[in-house]
């Protein structure tokens, strides 16, 4: 069937304006689009703490951290600043608790498929291998990988990023200090007396062992 | 409508300052504040960010009440160098309290560049004493050839310079350069009723009240019974009557859904350079369609920012930077260098407290840190360098001011848009600044130096200008005691009010600006 002339106009205006239209939302709509899809990627690839009940930390859950900080550090420690920093958090912020225990479950269930023990019984060098497994998932170096992790290995990166950090950062403002040879480390009062004077040779060490 | 004989808007050190001094005197004061309540002494944010690593969310604003929008060449975020809680940024400030120099207040007659202060070094001089009386300074000239002229000693003695720059300041000695012991509102020795300080190191959350923090006096005001905090509370506007006098804050409860009236005698703008502007541009009227003060054009005019560049310095000698949480060694020899006027002063600040920060408040440690003695050697490293800051004078310029801006906050209000553009006369400071730190790292041993470029400096949380002081409508918002001319009975006080802040922190000029505006007030208004 051909088109009269006025009616191939009259389409074509249609067309036309329908074609602007949905342009103009399109690019209107662009901008909300892509900050939606960037949301999302961020959220599937920086996964945030579940929103469940503070809490008294379990014993199991508790050894399990404490384990833990010790298998990381790899040098001695004072253990009560890090006994003290896992019961605050589980006990005045959500989703520590939950998260805490959920980590101290994954350990176990890997200390025992792998090397038929609980995770705090196993020997030092055990433990770290199995700490080794959320190494491995935040150093994942390509984006496919890093998607890959935040899907099959989700909790995991959230035991790296809300427990082995919190545990570094922890570890870094306190024991780190002595370690390096300082009489006492921030946070704690150390008078107006030796910070003028030179370093402390009986306690200096210029690197761990 | 509810109503006191004073009103003050904005709860940090200049208006808890005001508060402080009139409630003493038996006037009921009314502070409105935007943030929530902060508990002084700060031992609960000492637990939560330094025992347990936690940033207390219930201590920020939502974006729809904190914002603004900024344009031109300045990096960092302005609203992210604002602390909107009770007691105000100063909460958490590194608390060096600098006076400025006599002919920081004549830059236009001495070197031909900014505007001159309608007040002199000689007017303020005494308020300094009062201002370092109040905050509890320590500190001594005894050591410092530079100091301005004092008719009262520092009423705390100095903190000692740090081992290591006890050595520096040997090392520089030798080539001319001199540093000094740096005056500060840290407690050396116990004071009034704060405790002396104990070198916890964590300084902008002192849990012991060492280091001096807004909230101190705030209390004690509150005691009187004659001041009430409206904390979680926005000022949306002020309100002029026929004859010009202010007579109202239009106030809303972040969370209430109307807004109401508060009539005052006195009504004190201290919210900040940038909110206080914003404050001044929102109250339009028939009678100011342009915002109030602003007859002449200047509200939010006249911005400055210092600049803060830093260089890293590398020794091999094992100082053991970190011991001493406070501010140790500053040079303030170039505050008024040979070429002033060419290109701005500079405050040299030769302190160990930078690393311990950087461990404490920005968790400066790699990803790929993954063990104890990874984290150790990461550290052992880092503290073989030191951060020197060089903090540069800067200058109002057409291009440096705070507007309103196209997007609005939850009340339908604009938000403030900052403009900031470097000069040419900024970049001649920095190439100042870039000598000076050469000479520091060759007198001082450094065998590696790293400095940043002209644009990557930060504003120190100094922001300043835009409702500065002068004689009159014609160049500025207030005269010499914060009034807005042509009222009696509205004041603007705070960094707001710096004509020109030369290169030396701003706080202790405010205060000794505010103890004399108080003072003004009791005796002529009140």
């Amino acid at each position: 069937m051909l088109l009269s002339r006025r009616r191939f106009l009259r389409l074509s205006v249609v067309a036309t304006a329908s074609a602007v239209t949905a342009l103009v939302a399109l690019e209107s709509a662009k901008d909300w689009l892509l900050s939606t899809v960037r949301a999302l990627y961020r959220q599937v690839l920086s996964p945030t703490l579940a929103d469940a009940p503070t809490g008294r930390l379990g014993a199991r859950a508790f050894n399990a951290l404490l384990s833990t900080t010790r298998a990381v550090a790899g040098v001695p420690v004072q253990m009560s600043h890090y006994e003290d920093f896992f019961r605050w958090r589980a006990e005045n912020l959500r989703g520590y608790k939950a998260l805490y225990e959920q980590f101290a479950e994954a350990l176990d269930r890997r200390a025992r498929q792998s090397f038929g023990c609980d995770f705090v019984e196993c020997n030092r060098e055990v433990q770290q291998r199995i700490i080794e497994k959320v190494r491995q998932v935040h150093s994942t170096d390509t984006r496919w990988e890093r998607i890959r992790a935040s899907v099959f290995e989700r909790d995991w990166l959230l035991f790296e990023r809300y427990i082995i950090r919190d545990m570094l950062l922890l570890f870094s403002r306190t024991d780190a200090w002595t370690l390096l040879g300082y009489e006492a480390w921030p946070g704690t009062p150390r008078g107006l007396d030796q910070y003028t004077k030179a370093p402390s040779e009986r306690q200096h060490v210029s690197s761990p062992r | 409508m509810t109503e006191s004989t004073v009103a003050i808007v904005g709860s940090g050190i200049v208006g808890t300052t005001i508060a402080y001094h009139l409630a003493k005197r038996g006037y009921d004061v009314e502070i409105f504040e935007k943030g929530p309540e902060y508990p002084y002494p700060h031992g609960a944010q000492f637990r939560e960010k330094i025992l347990y690593s936690y940033d207390n969310p219930s201590y920020r604003l939502p974006n729809d009440l904190q914002n603004l929008t900024r344009s031109g060449d300045y990096r960092p975020d302005p609203n992210q160098e604002r602390l909107m809680v009770v007691g105000g940024s100063a909460t958490v400030w590194q608390a060096i309290t600098l006076r400025m120099r006599p002919k920081d207040f004549k830059t236009r007659s001495l070197y031909g560049y900014g505007e001159d202060w309608p007040l002199t070094y000689d007017d303020l001089e005494p308020y300094y004493c009062k201002a370092e009386a109040f905050l509890g300074v320590s500190g001594t000239d005894a050591d410092n050839p530079f100091a301005p002229r004092r008719s009262k000693p520092y009423p705390l003695p100095p903190f000692q310079l740090s081992y290591d720059d006890a050595i520096f300041a040997g090392r520089l000695r030798q080539h001319g350069l001199l540093l000094h012991t740096t005056p500060q509102a840290r407690t050396r020795a116990a004071y009034e009723e704060r405790s002396g300080c104990m070198n916890f190191g964590t300084c902008r959350v002192c849990p012991i009240g060492a280091r001096y923090s807004p909230n101190y006096h705030l209390l004690q005001a509150i005691k009187t019974g004659r001041c009430k905090v409206h904390s979680n509370t926005s000022v949306r506007r002020l309100l002029v009557d026929k004859a010009g006098r202010a007579r109202a804050v239009v106030y809303q409860g972040n969370d209430e859904a109307k807004e109401k009236e508060h009539s005052s005698k006195v009504i004190i703008v201290a919210g900040g350079a940038i909110e206080s502007a914003r404050l001044l541009l929102l109250s339009k009227s028939e009678r100011h369609p342009n915002g109030l003060g602003n007859e002449g054009g200047h509200v939010g005019k006249h911005l400055i920012f210092h600049h803060l560049w830093s260089g890293d310095l590398h020794y091999k000698d094992d100082f053991q930077p970190g011991r001493f949480g406070g501010y140790s060694g500053q040079s303030h020899q170039f505050l008024d260098p040979p070429d002033r006027g060419k290109h701005g002063g500079v405050l040299v600040q030769f302190s160990s407290q930078v690393f311990s920060n950087n461990v404490m408040f920005y968790n400066q440690l790699p990803d790929e840190t993954r063990t104890g003695s990874e984290v150790v050697e990461f550290l052992n490293a880092r503290r073989s360098w030191r951060t020197t800051v060089l903090q540069g004078e800067s200058l109002p310029s057409p291009q440096k001011y705070v507007t309103t801006s196209e997007q609005r906050d939850r009340y339908g209000d604009p938000y403030a848009h900052v403009h900031y553009e470097t000069t040419a006369f900024d970049h001649a400071t920095y190439r100042f600044a870039r000598e000076l730190f050469d000479r520091l790292a060759a007198n001082t041993g450094a065998d590696e130096a790293k400095f940043v470029g002209p644009h990557s400096f930060t504003s120190g949380h100094h922001h300043m200008g835009t409702c500065r002081m002068g004689q009159s409508v014609r160049d500025s918002v207030v005269n010499e005691f914060g009034q807005i001319h042509g009222t009696d009975n509205l004041f603007v006080l705070g960094g707001s009010n710096f004509v020109s802040p030369g290169a030396v922190n701003p706080t202790l000029t405010m205060v000794a600006v505010a103890i004399r505006a108080a003072e003004y007030m009791l005796d002529q208004l009140l």
